[in-house]
């Protein structure tokens, strides 16, 4: 475990250091110029960060004109440091994500180690367990244990708790773990993704992947804010992975003033999380615990970074009303879907093309249904808690109107951290191949489109569209390969049960 | 010759109706006049090639003035009653819509810059503004657009399509300074709307309705000198109609007039270039030398030609502060064409204090890009003047406020000067798809200086409904202008050398039509310029439509269709092989079951086929 630890964090430094090294030689600008709008959009550029700046120091409203539409809290973040000297906002940008890839590190681990919440936890229940009531699997974990006490509840959702997803699966035979047999193992190409995806070497896979696939590497190098609201989401799911409400809460407050659209369904997983490891307290204690530190952190940002737009010596209600209006003035405008300049996304090109009349409904349709997805995927997988959370991520980064690189991104690195589900993923190698070669010809094609004006808009419309279907593809057959896993699991834990009865 | 009788018989009832007119109007201290005048005057190229073959380029301008004033013991309000003179339909319009003053321009062609200041500075195509009196602000983008609507049915131009995203409101390049300032500081119900449609084409059909609001329409008098053939094939013509009230014969609306008026001024400027000297003495007179008919409503009938090249120069008292370039100017009689008076005046045609040097639209490709505008200002004057540049950029232009960059002599203004909260500039940026961003800069500059305006911008994707029926002609960024008041200057002749017993005169003569010529406010047009958007596909809505909202529906369906479905786990490899295989059978047995009966059907029905498809697997039958 040591050395997976100090691998990955010397590879973070490698790929921190990666990225300096370009920024430093001006790579920054030339990437930009090839793929400025793939790379970043007006809504996590740090050119319109700049914009917004200029105007706040100017003593207007940052969200005047079209230029800046993000958080006030961004800007609040980035101004100092725009203003002190050049490289420094990049350099922010660096740390943020070699901070990431420690957290996505150091979450992996986590997952990895029995934590001693799941010894207790198994101590527990295996004394309720007792030959009735309880899951197969529970029963799996709980054999060598004492049986669990009468009355108490498996979970909150009456499921087996799956924190630890990685060492769960010691001692099982590799067609139950993996999905896979030896023949099919010594098949040509899977030697990669042996490689890859060992479970024991996910940590290091994972920091890999995050610092060095060249999505959040160009993201990175290419000025993409959004980088910060990721950085606070993952924290909070890794405070809550460790028990400490209070990081957690602060967490998912610092990632919801960035953008509350995005990861306010990121409450979800934080709270299951956190009621697991307690001897299952009731989700109402921790909601009650959770939310309003989150709320108030959210406030609170805001209300800091716009101290100076606020009126003074004002009621509270009517500053809570400015600070509505603040965080409205940049977020309907995200909401409003006026700028249609073209991202990798598929919105864009939709309204643009979609007639006037039908606009708004689509606009209503488009957004609301990704919302019906929260709900079946919470109850799905409420005894993964971590994987629900990469899993809304993800999903938060498909259905955004202004995608960009760093989605695709960090959708890698959060699948290499469920090596094993990944394993259990059919057309994983084409779909990812149709990510990667549409992410090459869209520069192209905006080029011949754009600039040279020898192709139209429909060239880089194909990109996004196969892009989008292949990110996508990717997304369900993850949700899918994660419940054939729990099923075989499931499956196999009621054979051994059947046998030890015959037995 | 008869139709000259004819026309003659008419005016003579025109005038006769006119006499028992004034004779109502007396009685009600009304007082109505119709005067017109035009100016004919000859620039000699100055070129080495212009200069050698004796080019020379002619200036026409032809102006009608219709003012209506009326003592009032009521007070300062105008009646709008008993229409003599005043075009009626022109005049109800005002009046329904509280305007206070109101110009319309339309322009086509360039105005060269050896023909100095032109009396109708003009934006190329369409351009309107008016001072509206209005509650608030959305009653008068309410009024505006009904004015615009009924503007363009009177003018026949598709005015109604300054909709939004092409209005403007700067605070100080329009509009005559008011006659008492501290009336309008606090006078909140006035609104300046400003609009500008650069790709209109200014053609017959606008003239024709403008000229039908004088007095004597177009059958009579100077308007007949306005030949549309000649007017739309010269270089540059410009046509403005302005209306304004007046008060006590002066600009403006005060709470104290006594007697209040309307004013309404049709000019006409026109500029053939290049034209051999023969042909030139010519075209002066060419239209007049036909069929000029007095107009028996005007009070005044003026032509002044220029004499010769002489330089007036030296005979004048004082120094000529306009530019060198003198000259002297004949009054004709209308009737004739004979030299009215015996005395020439020498006269100085205005030259321009600021002059735009340069302008052009800047970037690669249909994304982003920038536009540069460069000033001078001549060495003519002393003290520095107060320049303001206003620049109108429509929302598809996303202006990046940064970007913003404003140059006297090479020094950079910095931008707290511009943007900050107490700054004499205004900038307002645009939104998404509303009002434009203005940009209207004040600064001083001295004599001699050269400023340079620049800005950067980012293409907006429009949806494709917002797009005109021809979008590869691209879109316009509209015509900048930079004004300024004409400074006084002691020892200078600013108030122009033609006798003071004209009350009115082409600014061609030095005179400026709106009193005297310090203070006078100039404008100064940077030509508008034209950018490439980038286009969507406009055949693909339905493809786009469908193939978009499948992805969707594969994320939202798909993903819900897995979570509520029992989860199905592949059976054993050695299991599915043999599934697959036991499958596959069942399916070549199907096929081959269908392929027997096809042939039994085409045995049947179509043995020709058969026999034929039967040769080429070469099995007899």
């Amino acid at each position: 475990m040591g050395g997976a630890w100090e691998t990955a964090a010397w590879l973070t430094v490698a790929g921190g250091a990666l990225r300096w090294a370009i920024v430093q030689n001006g790579g920054a600008k030339a990437l930009a110029a090839v793929a400025r709008s793939e790379i970043v959009t007006a809504a996590s550029s740090l050119e319109a960060l700049r914009e917004g700046v200029f105007l706040k120091s100017l003593g207007r409203s940052p969200y005047e004109g079209a230029a800046y539409r993000a958080s006030p809290v961004l800007l609040d973040v980035f101004a100092p440091l725009l203003e002190a000297r050049s490289g420094a906002a990049e350099a922010l940008l660096v740390a943020v994500d070699m901070a990431i890839a420690l957290i996505l590190v150091a979450s992996t681990m986590a997952l990895m180690r029995p934590s001693k919440v799941q010894t207790e936890t198994s101590t527990r229940r295996g004394k309720a367990a007792a030959g009735e009531e309880a899951n197969p699997i529970e029963r799996r974990l709980t054999a060598e244990t004492e049986p669990i006490p009468p009355g108490a509840k498996v979970n909150n959702f009456g499921r087996t708790d799956f924190v630890n997803n990685l060492a769960i699966h010691e001692g099982l035979p590799l067609s139950v773990v993996e999905g896979t047999d030896a023949a099919s193992k010594a098949k040509a190409g899977s030697y990669v993704r042996m490689a890859l995806l060992a479970p024991q070497r996910a940590p290091v896979t994972v920091a890999l992947l995050y610092m060095f696939n060249p999505y959040s590497l160009l993201a990175c190098v290419g000025g993409n804010v959004s980088s910060l609201g990721t950085l606070a989401a993952l924290f909070a799911l890794w405070r809550a992975l460790r028990r400490d409400t209070l990081g957690a809460s602060l967490g998912i407050g610092a990632a919801l003033s960035v953008n509350p659209l995005q990861y306010s369904s990121l409450l979800i997983p934080v709270v299951l999380q956190l009621s697991h490891g307690r001897g299952y307290k009731s989700l109402l204690l921790t909601i009650a615990q959770v939310v309003p530190v989150a709320l108030l952190t959210l406030v609170g940002l805001v209300r800091y970074s716009l101290r100076e737009s606020l009126p003074k010596n004002t009621a509270a209600p009517k500053a809570m009303l400015a600070v509505e209006e603040s965080i409205y003035s940049g977020l309907l405008r995200e909401v409003d879907l006026s700028d249609l300049s073209p991202n990798v996304g598929l919105w864009w090109y939709f309204f643009v093309e979609v007639f006037e009349e039908a606009r708004s409904f689509f606009k209503i349709a488009f957004r609301a249904s990704p919302l019906l997805l929260v709900l079946p995927l919470s109850v799905s997988f409420s005894h993964r808690p971590q994987l629900l959370g990469h899993v809304l991520l993800v999903l938060a980064e498909l259905s955004k109107q202004y995608p960009d690189a760093s989605g695709i991104g960090l959708m890698l690195s959060l699948f290499a951290m469920h090596p094993l589900t990944v394993k259990r993923m059919p057309y994983v190698l084409p779909l990812a191949i149709g990510v990667l070669s549409t992410s090459i010809m869209l520069p192209v094609m905006r080029h011949m489109w754009l600039t040279v004006g020898s192709g139209n808009a429909n060239y880089y419309y194909f990109q996004t569209l196969i892009c989008q279907f292949c990110a996508t593809s990717l997304f369900v057959h993850f949700v899918r390969a994660t419940l054939v896993r729990d099923r075989v699991l499931a499956d196999h834990a009621e054979q051994e049960d059947r046998h030890r009865k015959n037995a | 010759m008869r139709a000259r009788a004819r026309a003659r018989a008419a005016a003579g009832a025109v005038a006769a109706w006119c006499v028992v007119a004034a004779a109502a109007a007396a009685a009600a201290a009304v007082s109505e006049s119709f005067e017109e005048e035009a100016a004919f005057r000859r620039v000699r190229d100055a070129s080495p090639r212009g200069g050698a073959r004796g080019w020379e380029d002619l200036v026409t301008h032809v102006q009608f003035t219709v003012r209506w004033e009326q003592a009032s013991a009521a007070g300062p309000a105008f009646a709008w009653e008993h229409f003599n003179l005043f075009p009626m339909q022109f005049g109800q319009t005002m009046d329904r819509f509280d305007v206070e003053e109101l110009e319309m321009t339309f322009s086509k062609g360039r105005w060269r810059q050896r023909w100095g200041a032109s009396p109708v500075p003009a934006a190329q195509g369409v351009e309107v503004w008016a001072l509206l009196r209005a509650q608030d602000a959305p009653s008068a983008d309410e009024a505006w657009r009904a004015l615009a609507a009924a503007l363009a049915g009177l003018s026949c131009a598709s005015l109604d399509t300054i909709v939004d995203s092409r209005i403007a409101r700067p605070r100080h390049t329009f509009g005559m300074p008011p006659l008492n300032t501290s009336e309008t500081v606090t006078d909140e119900t006035l609104f300046l709307q400003y609009g500008q449609l650069s790709s209109e084409a200014s053609c017959t059909e606008n003239l024709a309705p403008l000229l039908k609001l004088l007095p004597c329409r177009g059958n009579a008098g100077l308007a007949q000198v306005l030949v549309p053939t000649e007017i739309f094939r010269a270089d540059h013509h410009a046509i403005r109609l302005h209306f304004r009230r007046v008060c006590d014969s002066r600009r403006g609306w005060s709470a104290t007039c006594k007697t209040p008026g309307v004013e309404l001024v049709l000019s006409v400027v026109l500029a053939h270039g290049r034209l051999a000297p023969a042909h030139a003495e010519l075209a002066t007179l060419a239209p007049m030398r036909t069929a000029v008919e007095e107009c028996p409503l005007a009070a005044a009938s003026r032509v002044f030609v220029e004499e010769s090249f002489s330089n007036a120069t030296t005979e004048m008292t004082c120094t000529p502060f306009l530019g060198p370039h003198a000259t002297r100017m004949r009054e004709l009689a209308l009737r004739d064409l004979t030299p009215h008076d015996a005395v020439t005046k020498p006269v100085i045609p205005p030259q321009p204090l600021v002059r735009v040097t340069e302008r052009f639209a800047s970037g690669v490709g249909r994304t982003e890009g920038g536009v540069v505008t460069r000033l001078s200002t001549s060495s003519d004057f002393v003290d520095p003047i107060r320049l303001q540049y206003f620049e109108m950029v429509p929302a598809y232009l996303r202006v990046r406020p940064s970007s913003v960059r404003l140059e006297v002599n090479g020094v950079q203004v910095p931008a707290q000067d511009l943007w900050g909260p107490g700054a004499a500039s205004v900038i307002s940026l645009s939104s998404f798809y509303g009002s434009p961003t203005q940009l209207e800069l004040t600064f001083d500059v001295a004599p001699g200086s050269s400023v340079l305006v620049s800005y950067a911008f980012e293409q907006a994707f429009l949806p494709l409904w917002d797009f005109p029926p021809d979008p590869n002609r691209g879109f316009d960024i509209p015509a900048a202008v930079a004004s300024y008041s004409i400074p006084h200057q002691p020892g200078l002749c600013v108030q122009g050398v033609v006798a003071d017993d004209l009350p009115l005169a082409s600014p061609l003569l030095g005179r400026g039509t709106h009193g005297p010529v310090a203070g006078r406010r100039m404008r100064e047009y940077a030509a508008p310029l034209l950018v490439s958007m980038p286009l969507p596909d406009f055949s693909m809505p339905y493809n786009v439509i469908t193939l978009s909202s499948t992805v969707f529906a594969y994320l939202v369906g798909t993903t819900i269709s897995i979570l509520l479905q029992e989860v199905r786990v592949r059976p054993d490899p050695d299991e599915a092989s043999q599934e697959t295989w036991k499958r596959r059978k069942r399916m070549l047995k199907n096929l081959f079951f269908v392929a027997l009966v096809g042939l039994a059907w085409m045995y049947e029905n179509d043995r020709d086929t058969l026999q034929e498809l039967l040769h080429h697997v070469a099995i007899p039958i």
